[in-house]
């Protein structure tokens, strides 16, 4: 199994990504920043990404896909990470939605979702975690009972990016009270403009506005509109970790620090610690991305690498605050400002090892299979 | 991978568990140490790969042995078909020594087995490799032992004879093949304090339990395996990594920074028995300790890819550690 980019078909790609986002840039149609894929957010340029087939690349091209494999895909997520590109609006829907609709929906909903993602017209945000359920997600108190034609919602979601642009919701329910708390989960998607959605704003401490709390009063989701199997989403929501938690965005949110690092490293011929400290933050980079590709390979082989997207996760946001703590070692933080990329990047570190589960419970979730194993 | 791995680790596995005091001879006679050199150069056949395979497994076991030295040295010669019984070391230097009409004066420090070994082989940057005859009167050895028990001499050469290896690989090869073999000696022993460790705590109770069920235990536990996987990943890339794009330097800075972690976290688990002469974790740890900055440390390989990637520039790194040798020489 060859892991290793920059086959003909990946250097390809790469060289299309990077010309794409150079033009945008030089144009001044975007700005690098740090935590792009939660934090830019541009229509247009996520539909320039589609009209090139650069959204959607693993889905069948039936839906509006290229057929293209996992490995192929993250070559180009990680080029548009690199540049710091605007990637938000088709981020999430591209990244889990589409693969979970594809894997467990039936035909009519891949027929109405799937290829409104590939096109970048459906944009999404995650309904999982709630006031009363972060990292204890089977603990979701948001209900969808079974009534005529479909389900009736009620509940409330937060943190969830991205809400007041979204088009669609994907949404994690509880649909009948059971046993254990993880039997009993549904999965769902449903319409932002439905009657009964509201979204409220929140804040985050760097004066940006990307979370936000999601109500759901009486809110009727099609009977169609269910992913796989009623009472079994817990299953379906664990896989859908391993793409969450498996890709490049878990070691790249602050690659534009890194960037003005190597920088600055070149500047500071005579700082043999600076080098030091950057040669060891450049063998992390490169292993981390072995293990992307590793976790790439495992999807293209059809398997959900739970454990070893985990670990990448929790190796990944360590390493996205290193580079950010190794800037201080320079003089790029005497009084940083507050849009630099130092600063940006500061700001948004705190979510780093918080979102797509945090890494006390990622460390858990090893333990618990080293436990077994 | 390796297509033998499996059988040549149980191999190693049940050498292990033999018990016999004279492992290397066994080594020897069973031509592990000449894996990865040709049949028709006087070699085992295999690769590189199959060779690392016999390193990490024997490293493993705690298992302190010239595998690397004796392999890398036999692999030098074997390129001027002058392979010959008995145990040949290496050294690396920094600098070419100064020979005089093919003697050398000269002070080594850390050379590996120096006093059982029969042959040593230099490699300097900007010479073919030497060899000295260890057994010349010319040669005094003072024993030293490094942290882990075993022998980094001090060679005393006042005039000794050397011959040059004509056709071998240079410094920078060698070092490159040292650098990988020391990843897999690393690993081997990491996973082996990983397993140790992980049968320790679910078997040792505490408090009525195991002491694993205690999260922070648990939780020490799952660093442990992050930094496994950290490390395995990067030894499968440096396996198939072009010569010199710093995939050496990756391997070696990775796997050391497990190994302290993993070293620390082993005895902090084990408690008290783990710094007992009869407990075998320490042969383990102690190697760990040896050996991930043996040749060269942790701080130096992370300072020469650092000032590479400085130099190199964004694009350079970015390019460098997305792209196969044949991606590079496209994109310059």
């Amino acid at each position: 199994m060859d892991h290793t980019p920059g086959t003909d078909s990946c250097a390809a790609l790469r060289a299309q990504v990077r010309e794409l986002t150079a033009e945008w840039r030089d144009a001044g149609r975007y700005t690098p920043r740090s935590d792009s894929w939660l934090r830019s957010f541009d229509l247009e340029f996520s539909k320039e990404l589609a009209a090139r087939g650069l959204i959607a690349m693993t889905y069948p091209e039936e839906f509006g896909g290229a057929g293209r494999t996992n490995v192929e895909r993250l070559a180009v997520t990680e080029e548009l990470l690199r540049a710091g590109a605007p990637v938000a609006a088709h981020w999430i829907g591209d990244r889990q939605i589409g693969p979970a609709i594809l894997r467990h929906g039936t035909r009519a909903l891949q027929e109405e979702i799937v290829p409104r993602i590939a096109s970048g017209e459906a944009v999404f945000c995650l309904g999982m975690s709630e006031p009363e359920a972060g990292s204890d997600l089977a603990s979701v108190r948001t209900t969808a009972e079974r009534v005529e034609g479909g389900w009736l919602v009620n509940g409330h979601k937060i943190w969830t990016t991205q809400a007041h642009h979204a088009t669609h919701a994907y949404l994690l329910a509880r649909t009948s009270r059971e046993e254990r708390k993880h039997d009993g989960l549904s999965e769902f998607v449903l319409d932002m403009d439905a009657e009964g959605v509201s979204v409220t704003p929140i804040v985050d401490l760097a004066g940006e506005h990307h979370f936000n709390e999601v109500r759901f009063e009486n809110v009727l989701v099609p009977a169609h509109r269910l992913i796989g199997e009623a009472g079994k989403g817990w299953k379906q929501v664990v896989e859908q970790l391993s793409f969450e938690r498996g890709g490049a965005e878990r070691a790249l949110s602050s690659y534009p620090v890194f960037v003005e690092l190597i920088a600055a490293a070149a500047r500071d011929e005579g700082d043999r610690e600076l080098h030091a400290l950057l040669g060891s933050l450049v063998a992390r980079l490169a292993v981390l991305r072995r293990l992307c590709f590793e976790v790439a390979g495992a999807m293209d082989a059809g398997q959900a690498p739970v454990q070893q997207a985990a670990a990448l996760k929790f190796l990944g946001n360590a390493f996205e605050h290193d580079v950010i703590e190794a800037l201080r070692r320079t003089d790029l933080c005497q009084d940083p400002a507050f849009d630099s990329a130092f600063g940006q990047a500061l700001l948004a570190s705190p979510a780093f090892s918080l979102r797509g589960g945090a890494a006390e419970v990622l460390l858990s979730l090893i333990a618990r299979q080293e436990a077994r194993s | 991978m390796s297509q033998f791995a499996d059988e040549l680790r149980s191999l190693v596995d049940d050498l292990a568990a033999s018990g016999k005091p004279d492992l290397w001879d066994s080594l020897v006679e069973l031509d592990l140490p000449r894996v990865g050199i040709a049949e028709e150069e006087g070699g085992s056949g295999g690769s590189l790969d199959d060779l690392l395979v016999v390193v990490e497994s024997l490293a493993g076991h705690g298992i302190g042995v010239p595998i690397v030295e004796a392999s890398t040295a036999d692999w030098i010669l074997s390129h001027a078909g002058n392979l010959v019984d008995g145990l040949t070391t290496v050294l690396l230097l920094d600098e070419k020594p100064e020979s005089t009409s093919g003697t050398l004066i000269a002070e080594l420090t850390a050379v590996p087995w120096a006093r059982d070994a029969a042959r040593l082989v230099l490699c300097a940057p900007g010479t073919a490799p030497l060899v000295v005859d260890l057994a010349h009167a010319s040669v005094t050895v003072r024993p030293v032992d490094n942290i882990a028990g075993e022998p980094r001499d001090t060679v005393l050469l006042a005039g000794t004879p050397v011959t040059v290896v004509a056709g071998a690989p240079e410094h920078a090869e060698v070092r490159e093949r040292l650098a990988l073999l020391w990843s897999a000696a690393v690993l081997g022993a990491a996973h082996g304090a990983y397993r140790l460790t992980r049968t320790y705590v679910s078997e040792r109770e505490q408090f009525g339990a195991p002491l694993l069920r205690i999260p922070a235990v648990a939780g020490n536990l799952a660093r442990m395996r992050v930094q496994l996987v950290q490390a395995d990943a990067a030894l499968a890339l440096a396996r198939e990594a072009a010569p010199d794009t710093g995939a050496a330097e990756i391997v070696r800075i990775t796997t050391a920074a497990a190994a302290t972690e993993i070293a620390q976290i082993a005895h902090q688990l084990h408690g008290a028995m783990g710094i007992t002469e009869e407990y075998p974790l320490h042969r383990l740890t102690r190697r760990l300790w040896a050996w991930r900055d043996a040749v060269a440390s942790e701080r130096h390989w992370a300072e020469s890819l650092g000032r590479r990637a400085a130099e190199a520039g964004e694009a350079g790194v970015w390019t460098r550690i997305t792209a196969t040798a044949a991606a590079i020489d496209r994109e310059g």
